[in-house]
């Protein structure tokens, strides 16, 4: 059995005492142990390598100004935050909108005219094709992002829960 | 320093060692939600100990000395249903574990290139591979509902599983020796 058959023994709980002692006699070499550990990695990383290859490559077509500033501002105000928050930020966005909504040729710069997400929002709605209306309305309901590894802010922020937790 | 920012360096560190960590709890209890208790765990001992004083010289390895024993533990409560073998062999293999991740190429970038890395591998499979993949390890699924689901054999489905794995290994090595240094 070669070590990668018995890697995958231990994984599914299927080793014996006799493959137990082969897998750890084979650990006594460096390339053995570091095997091990590329094959622990592998274990731990996929779910979150999964998730990031899935994500589409393609580059996204560029936002007028205002509108890219807008969902970087919600964005990173969602992203740690539960959804009811995320659903409240929408429900902002719509009154802004729907309040704005006169004044939308003015907020149009001159680069935002190329874009088909910014000619719909410029359009009125009867006047939009099918494509415009579609990519307007990806862009209102982008979901809020699922970080499966979150980032080291908010690592810091649930140890310092659990650490206030300890304590009491 | 005061407790309270001992504690913060000590959070700041165990992030950022926090991956070879997880591999090594994840490698040696082989089921998430007791990985993640076990994890928690270290840091509880981890923030009790610095907010006493103690001044430790590596963290990681101090770290990782407390998830073997927690692990071992772990195994001692699972022989009771005959789960595992000798307890001797076992914590040799844990030890020897332990050893294979302190010499671990273990800079946070270095496994971050790694993670990079996959995620090229991954992203270059076919998608019936990934479609695969994702059941096992994204939805959690066991390799008896998979082989359901796919409409395959049980033996098909894991030996699917551990070349795709082997595949994986060998093109995260090529790509990261093929990495400028």
């Amino acid at each position: 059995m070669n070590f990668d058959e018995l890697l995958d023994h231990w994984r599914h709980g299927e080793m014996n005492d006799a493959e137990l002692a082969e897998l750890t006699h084979r650990l006594a070499t460096r390339e053995g142990r570091a095997r091990l550990r590329q094959d622990w990695f592998l274990e731990v990383s996929l779910p979150a390598a999964l998730q990031a290859a899935s994500t589409p490559q393609t580059a996204p077509a560029v936002p007028p100004g205002w509108i890219a500033a807008w969902r970087a501002a919600t964005t990173a105000a969602t992203r740690w935050r539960p959804a009811w928050r995320w659903a409240a930020g929408m429900a902002t966005l719509a009154v802004a909108a729907v309040c704005l909504w006169h004044l939308r040729p003015g907020l149009l710069r001159k680069s935002d005219s190329q874009s088909l997400t910014a000619t719909a929002a410029a359009q009125p709605l009867g006047s939009a094709t099918e494509d415009d209306l579609r990519d307007l309305a990806l862009l209102v309901a982008e979901p809020p992002v699922v970080v499966l590894n979150p980032p080291p802010a908010a690592w810091l922020a649930v140890l310092t829960d659990m650490t206030e937790l300890h304590r009491k | 320093m005061t407790s309270s920012e001992a504690i913060q360096h000590a959070a700041t560190e165990f992030i950022r060692d926090r991956r070879p960590l997880e591999s090594f709890v994840y490698g040696l209890l082989r089921d998430a939600p007791a990985a993640e208790d076990l994890l928690q765990e270290v840091w509880v001992r981890l923030a009790a100990e610095v907010e006493k004083g103690t001044h430790l010289e590596n963290q990681a390895a101090w770290c990782r000395g407390v998830a073997r024993h927690l692990a071992l533990r772990y195994w001692e409560k699972q022989r009771k249903a005959k789960v595992v073998a000798d307890s001797a062999l076992l914590e040799s293999f844990i030890a020897r574990a332990e050893e294979a991740f302190a010499e671990a190429d273990a800079t946070p970038e270095a496994w971050a290139a790694r993670q990079e890395a996959l995620v090229a591998c991954v992203a270059a499979l076919p998608e019936r591979s990934r479609r695969l993949l994702n059941l096992k390890y994204f939805d959690r699924e066991s390799i008896e509902n998979i082989a359901t689901v796919l409409g395959q054999s049980f033996a098909a489905v894991k030996k699917a599983l551990f070349r795709l794995r082997c595949v994986l290994l060998e093109c995260v090595e090529r790509k990261l020796r093929q990495a400028p240094p």
